[in-house]
C-alpha cells in the first residue's frame, strides 16, 4: 500500500499540487514569520497592538472574506493584479494564488508558535552573550534562534498543514481549475458536488487525515520541547 | 481528614447539571413548530422566496447548490420540497427513496445568454481573453453551457480560456469583477444584474432543457402537497415570468 497505484491520476495530480504549494507556503512564510514573531516577543514599538491584531486577523475572518480580499488586490482590476499584468503575469486563478492564499491563512499559526518560543528564551542568556561581547545580531543568531527552534519548527509544520487543508480562500482566489488549481481539498469538494462522487472519496479522505495527523503530531513534539525548555529555564 | 470528603468536586458537577439543559433549547427545534421548508437551487432562490411569500402557508426557503441540498436531504434534513435544475440530483434522491420522480413538476424553463459588462465588449468576441461559466465538470450551468458552446462550434477553441465558477452566482461575480471578458450565464441571472449586458441569447435547442423541477419529498408534512401545487399556480407563473423564466409548458403530471 506504499505505492500510489490505488490513486487515480487526477488524485495524484491534486496531491502533488497540494504538497508542492504547501511546502512553498512554509518556505515563504518562514523568514517574515520569524521576524514578526521576534518583534512581537522582544520589542515594544508604536503600533505593536495593531500589528498583533493584523497578524491574527486571518485566523478569525471567514476564509471566503480573505479570498475576496486577495482577489480584490491581485485580480485583474486590483492594484497588485494590474501591476503584475503589466509584466505579463496573472496571479489570481493560478498556482501562485494557492500559495498566497495558503500563506495568508497559515502565517498566523507560525507567528503564534514562534512568538511563544522566543518569549520562553531566558533573557539572562541573551544578556550574558551581550556582556561577553556579542553584537545584537550575533546574540540573536547564536542564542535566541537556536533556543526557539523547536517552537519555530512546530509553527512551520502547523503553517504547512493549514495551507494543505486550505479551502475557502483558495476556491475564491485561485478557483477550482482541473489540472491547474484543483488541490486535494478542492478535489474532495468537487467529488461531493457530483452524484455518486462520494463513493470515490475514501482514499482522498484517508490521505488528508494521515497528513494532518502526522503534522499535528510533529508540531506537538516541537511544542513539548519548548515547554520543557521553559520549565528548565524557570528552575534555573 | 481522609474521612471528610472535600466539598470542591461537587461544584463542577453542579455546573454540568445546570449546563446540560441549555444545549437543547439553544439550537434544536421540534418538528411541529417548523414551517414547511423548500430546498431550492441557489440560482432560483430569489424567485422561489418571492413565490413562497405569496403562499397562504408559512414557508421557509433554504438555498444552496443542488449538490449540497441533495446531500443534506439524503442525510435526513427536514425538507418538504426540493427545487433543482439538475436532473442528476433528482434521480440521485429517487434512487435513495427520498422522492418519487413521477411527482416532479416543471415550474419553468431557463435559457442561456452570453453576457458582458456594460463597459465591456458590445459583441461576442471570436475568442475571448477569458470567459466564465459554471464548472462543466459538475455545475449544471457549466454542463448546459458546454453543450451550447459545442453547438455554436466554439467549445474546442474557447475551453482553454475557461475560468470555471463554483456555481452560477460565482460566474456572475467573475464577470462583474472583470476577471472574465464575457460569461455564459442563466438568462435570469443576467437580467437581474443592471451592470451586465446580454450580447447573445443562445437557442434552447443547443442544450438539454433547463427545467426548474420541483418535487415533494417522501415524508413531507401536511400542507406540502398544497404548497407543491401552489408552485404551479397562476401567481407563481407570473413571478417566474417576471424573473425571466419561461413558464412550465409540459407538466409531468396531470393536475388532480
Amino acid at each position: 500500500m506504499i505505492s500510489l497505484g490505488f490513486l487515480r491520476p487526477i488524485e495524484i495530480e491534486a496531491l502533488v499540487l497540494s504538497a508542492t504549494t504547501a511546502v512553498a507556503v512554509a518556505a515563504l512564510c518562514l523568514p517574515p514569520g520569524v521576524a514578526i514573531a521576534w518583534l512581537l516577543a522582544r520589542r515594544s514599538f508604536r503600533g505593536k497592538a495593531l500589528l498583533d491584531t493584523l497578524v491574527h486577523l486571518p485566523l478569525v475572518l471567514p476564509p471566503v472574506v480573505v479570498g475576496y480580499g486577495l482577489l480584490a488586490l491581485f485580480g485583474r482590476e486590483g492594484p497588485l493584479g494590474r501591476l503584475s499584468a503589466s509584466f505579463g503575469y496573472d496571479i489570481a486563478f493560478t498556482p501562485a494564488a494557492i500559495v498566497i492564499a495558503g500563506a495568508t491563512m497559515g502565517i498566523p499559526l507560525l507567528i503564534r508558535s514562534a512568538r511563544l518560543a522566543f518569549e520562553s528564551v531566558d533573557p539572562g542568556l541573551e544578556e550574558a552573550a551581550r556582556s561577553l561581547g556579542q553584537g545584537p545580531f550575533s546574540t540573536w543568531w547564536r542564542i535566541s534562534l537556536p533556543l526557539a527552534r523547536p517552537g519555530i519548527l512546530a509553527g512551520v509544520v502547523l503553517c504547512f498543514a493549514r495551507a494543505l487543508g486550505e479551502f475557502g480562500a483558495t476556491i475564491t482566489f485561485a478557483g477550482n481549475i482541473a489540472g491547474e488549481t484543483r488541490t486535494l481539498p478542492l478535489l474532495i469538494h468537487t467529488e461531493l458536488q457530483t452524484p455518486g462522487g462520494e463513493l470515490r472519496l475514501g482514499p482522498l479522505i484517508a490521505i488528508s487525515v494521515a497528513i494532518s495527523f502526522v503534522a499535528l503530531l510533529l508540531s506537538e513534539l516541537g511544542a513539548r520541547r519548548v515547554r520543557r525548555a521553559r520549565t528548565e529555564g524557570g528552575a534555573r | 481528614m481522609s474521612g471528610v470528603s472535600s466539598p470542591r468536586p461537587r461544584l463542577p458537577l453542579l455546573l454540568l447539571v445546570l449546563w446540560l439543559p441549555l444545549i437543547g433549547p439553544a439550537g434544536c427545534r421540534s418538528d411541529r413548530e417548523r414551517p414547511l421548508t423548500i430546498y431550492c437551487a441557489a440560482s432560483t432562490l430569489a424567485v422561489v422566496e418571492e413565490i413562497a411569500a405569496l403562499s397562504p402557508a408559512a414557508v421557509a426557503v433554504h438555498g444552496a447548490s443542488s449538490s449540497t441540498l441533495a446531500r443534506q436531504i439524503e442525510s435526513g434534513a427536514p425538507a418538504d420540497i426540493f427545487i433543482s435544475v439538475h436532473p442528476g440530483w433528482v434521480a440521485h434522491l429517487a434512487e435513495r427513496g427520498r422522492l418519487d420522480p413521477a411527482e416532479a413538476r416543471v415550474m419553468g424553463h431557463n435559457s442561456l445568454v452570453i453576457a458582458a459588462r456594460e463597459d465591456g465588449p458590445t459583441q461576442v468576441p471570436t475568442l475571448p481573453t477569458r470567459f466564465s461559466t459554471g464548472d462543466p465538470a459538475h455545475v449544471p450551468l457549466g454542463i448546459f453551457a458546454a453543450q451550447a458552446l459545442r453547438a455554436r462550434g466554439d467549445w474546442e477553441s474557447w475551453r482553454e480560456r475557461l475560468l470555471p465558477a463554483a456555481d452560477a452566482r460565482a460566474a456572475v461575480e467573475y464577470l462583474r469583477r472583470g476577471e472574465a471578458e464575457v460569461a455564459i450565464l442563466y438568462r435570469t441571472d443576467a437580467l437581474a444584474e443592471p451592470e451586465l449586458r446580454i450580447l447573445e441569447e443562445l437557442p434552447i435547442e443547443w442544450h438539454e432543457p433547463i427545467e426548474l423541477i420541483a418535487t415533494p419529498l417522501r415524508g413531507a408534512r401536511p400542507g406540502a402537497v398544497e404548497l407543491h401545487r401552489f408552485l404551479g399556480s397562476i401567481d407563481a407563473r407570473a413571478r417566474l415570468g417576471a424573473a425571466g423564466f419561461r413558464p412550465g409548458l409540459a407538466p409531468r403530471r396531470e393536475e388532480p
